[in-house]
């Protein structure tokens, strides 16, 4: 009996414990859901605030490079408390999250969608196909300010692609123009002048300096990870241009990474994956883990983009010295001739307006005064005040109310690089007259004085003789570069397909240059690539963008 | 019936939650004919059997059926055999500390997530790694376990086992040493050797448990691992080692094709129940085991 009395105890603890357990799965959310506020009439002066408080809702995508001060977060941070009080908006965040494309289809399916949002080119069509989003072409024309309608005429083919059947749906957000899309070969500076060698002027100095390191050193010659994006790099140098649509003798487009010359570039890393120059075990290293060697020292030669100053560089000084700094070289062509980058369609997505918002254009009035602050504002606002908004990466947290100038880093580059020569030539240095860019100018220095891996990022970047920016500035004023004949979003098959296809590509590549295939295979994969669904792409991307 | 009341009590939270969870989601395999557009859901165009027939023409997808079939029937083999011989050794331990000491020592690699495993095996089996070192020593050359495509899948399937047998031995240690000793004691009498008693009694005696091991993991044979290869994997072994759940996983989410996703995830589930039934129904033939 007492046996029995106990197993009923157990069996109803059992019980009790898997009830509390659905009770964990169905808690709720720690969300606060906000609602925004009924219809206020706005002031005629697009520049005013509201009468009384206009609350706007929005979505934001965790930012961990936004450092902020005191007791700021998301919700509450310079930009938002500057909308409070210069317009009387209350910007709320549904929700803030690092997983923001889930978050948002989640959004999307639930019909919860915010006043003003930020989406891709995907979710814009979806949007506009499930009819949630506002026509904005009257509230764009009554309330965008002056310097926001001439950027809408000045980039119209970008602003184009918000555009569904003569309506715009999406404020395209631009990017902070093509300066940051080049590539360069990253060397490590100590080695380099322990064995003596000058900046590289042909493959073969390249290939030179990266062996002696690895003999002298230990490690390999050069860094690659599974994805080949080191490949397609360098693969600049034979001509190819990988990844963006290109225009072939025929004049008819066709993908680079696809054209002969990719052929070329791929049978010389088979040689050298022969030779032992690239990283034996890169077939099975993701980026963080190609990262890593670099971090540990295991190699001085890599070809990258220009934000590797930015990351890992601050962490290869910290943990191999302040002496192991690599510098960008320019990827040398194979005929010697002037190498051509490649430029693609840079787009950081759309602002998009909810059908259901009350105040469009309290979105308008937010986006105005983003543009405000790095265009106008220099000289009308105080210098703290500018700083206090751009510094930190505080712009992250407004990534649904703004749009980029696309000039905007190639006039901060030949700014802060004016004010850093002056700088180091003993000059007097106008800092007010930097506006924004101040924080930039300040890295530079503290660099110099203080060789703060932190501050090398901008320095690469800016302030260096050999800089990312000044090279990228050479290759943008000579137009050595090729651009995306894709300037727009993916066609259907793309959209589909896209990486389905590109995984073939990276699959046979990487066959090719571990020798499990023979250079020759590059034709059957083209073909194979074609069956796939790579002629309809073609097609498509011709009907398209051909002939423009 | 009527005092056991409690038992059935304690079925209804599962029950409630399998139909809230399992059951009434099946609604949403209607995504798989679909055109879905996250913004319309379920009212999006219909599209009938397009999404299948679109997996089906594309030869990266068929062959992760045969690669997942592949490595997971190793898998289950291995993950039988292995199991059932190691805790047959243990039992005839005579040391009860040792014994306890190895049951623990090779149980400890299934707590560690493929996460962490993904890791420690990237660096152990490099080409500059503990395992290609000895091969050299050894004069066998160095194997490029991670990327090569012929030997790749092998590393999968005994990895895995390697991982996962410290569990299967507890349950057949558990099974062994719940024997009658008498049987053995009367085996002894009449002069059957070691090998003999693990023949004729140990092996029978466990063939229930075995039976059960195996009907339990056949559901799972288009199941064969994912954390385990998406750790682990890489596209120059795309050709043996990408398998139904990595190729969804980088068409379903990373490119959010919903649809063809779903069509995959349908495709798998009716594989599936179907490979349920009939190892039930072929346990209870050559077993005579039942569940009810």
């Amino acid at each position: 009996m007492k046996r029995r009395l106990l197993k009923s105890c157990a069996l109803f603890l059992a019980g009790a414990s898997l009830l509390s357990l659905t009770g964990c799965i169905s808690k709720p959310a720690t969300e606060t859901t906000t609602a925004s506020s009924a219809r206020v009439e706005p002031p005629d002066d697009i520049w005013a605030p509201y009468p009384e408080t206009v609350t706007l809702t929005t979505f934001l995508a965790e930012n961990s490079g936004t450092e902020f001060q005191g007791d700021d977060d998301y919700g509450n941070n310079p930009w938002y408390r500057a909308y409070k009080e210069r317009f009387n908006i209350d910007l709320q965040n549904k929700w803030v999250s690092n997983d923001y494309s889930t978050k948002l289809n989640l959004a999307i399916a639930d019909r919860d969608i915010a006043d003003v949002f930020q989406v891709d080119d995907a979710r814009l069509a979806t949007l506009v196909k499930a009819d949630m989003l506002m026509d904005l072409d009257e509230v764009f024309d009554k309330y965008a300010s002056d310097t926001l309608k001439e950027y809408r005429e000045k980039y119209a083919d970008t602003w184009d692609n918000g555009v569904f059947d003569g309506k715009m749906y999406g404020m395209a957000q631009m990017s902070y123009g093509n300066i940051d899309q080049f590539q360069y070969i990253w060397i490590r500076q100590d080695w380099m002048q322990e064995c003596g060698f000058d900046a590289p002027e042909t493959m073969d100095d390249v290939i030179e300096i990266a062996t002696t390191f690895a003999q002298k050193y230990g490690g390999y010659a050069l860094a690659e990870d599974q994805t080949l994006e080191n490949v397609f790099r360098l693969a600049l140098s034979w001509g190819a241009h990988p990844g963006i649509w290109v225009e072939q003798e025929d004049g008819t487009l066709g993908y680079g990474t696809v054209q002969p010359e990719m052929k070329e570039a791929l049978a010389q890393y088979a040689q050298w994956y022969k030779d032992g120059i690239i990283n034996p075990n890169f077939t099975t290293l993701n980026f963080d883990k190609m990262m890593q060697g670099m971090i540990n020292g295991e190699c001085g030669v890599i070809p990258f983009a220009q934000w590797f100053s930015y990351n890992p560089l601050p962490d290869i000084l910290k943990n191999q010295g302040t002496d192991a700094v690599f510098l960008p070289y320019e990827i040398p062509t194979q005929d010697g001739s002037p190498i051509m980058g490649s430029v693609t369609f840079n787009n950081t997505g759309y602002v998009v307006i909810s059908k259901d918002c009350q105040n469009p254009e309290a979105a308008m009035k937010l986006i105005n005064f983003y543009v405000y602050t790095v265009t106008d504002a220099v000289g009308k606002e105080t210098n703290e005040y500018l700083s206090e908004l751009h510094s930190n990466n505080y712009p992250n947290c407004v990534t649904s109310t703004r749009i980029i100038n696309p000039e905007n880093d190639y006039n901060q580059f030949l700014q802060v690089k004016d004010a850093f020569d002056r700088w180091q030539a003993g000059e007097d240095v106008d800092t007010d007259a930097l506006g924004t860019n101040l924080s930039k100018f300040e890295s530079c220095v503290r660099w110099t004085e203080e060789k703060d891996p932190d501050s090398i990022g901008d320095f690469l970047q800016q302030g260096n003789d050999r800089s990312t920016y000044g090279i990228a500035k050479t290759y943008l004023d000579n137009h050595q570069y090729v651009q995306d004949a894709k300037w727009g979003p993916d066609t259907p098959t793309l959209q589909s397909a896209g990486s389905t296809l590109n995984d073939i590509l990276i699959e046979g590549f990487t066959k090719i240059i571990i020798g499990e295939q023979p250079i020759d295979y590059f034709d059957t994969l083209v073909q194979e690539w074609m069956t796939a669904g790579g002629a309809q792409a073609t097609q498509e991307i011709n009907e398209t963008y051909g002939n423009q | 019936m009527q005092n056991k009341w409690q038992y059935f009590l304690m079925l209804v939270p599962g029950i409630v939650l399998t139909f809230i969870f399992c059951y009434i989601p099946l609604y949403g395999v209607i995504i798989a004919f679909e055109d879905y557009n996250v913004g319309m859901g379920f009212a999006s165009p219909w599209v009938g059997w397009k999404n299948f027939q679109y997996l089906f023409s594309q030869p990266t997808f068929v062959r992760t059926i045969w690669n997942t079939l592949f490595i997971s029937v190793w898998k289950l083999a291995l993950g039988i055999v292995v199991p059932v011989i190691v805790a047959i050794f243990l039992n005839e331990m005579r040391s009860n500390r040792l014994k306890r000491f190895y049951q623990t020592l090779i149980y400890i690699p299934n707590f560690l997530s493929w996460v962490i495993m993904a890791g420690v095996l990237m660096d152990i089996l490099s080409s500059s790694g503990a395992i290609n070192l000895i091969l050299n020593k050894l004069g066998i050359g160095t194997v490029n376990f991670l990327g090569s495509p012929r030997v790749f899948p092998w590393t999968m399937i005994f990895s895995d086992v390697w991982k996962g047998f410290g569990y299967g031995t507890i349950i057949y240690l558990a099974a062994l040493t719940g024997f009658d000793p008498a049987l053995y004691e009367s085996a002894m009498l009449d002069g059957a050797s070691r090998w003999q008693q693990i023949k004729r009694i140990t092996l029978p005696l466990l063939l229930p448990t075995i039976i059960l091991m195996l009907v339990l993991s056949l559901g799972n044979v288009l199941n064969a691992g994912f954390d385990q290869i998406y750790n682990l994997y890489s596209p120059s072994v795309w050709e043996t080692g990408d398998i139904i759940d990595t190729y969804v996983y980088r068409l379903g989410i990373q490119q959010a094709q919903y649809s063809v996703g779903a069509a995959v995830g349908l495709f798998k589930s009716l594989i599936s129940a179907i490979l349920v039934v009939t190892s039930y129904v072929l346990a209870d033939k050559v077993a005579g085991y039942r569940i009810l």
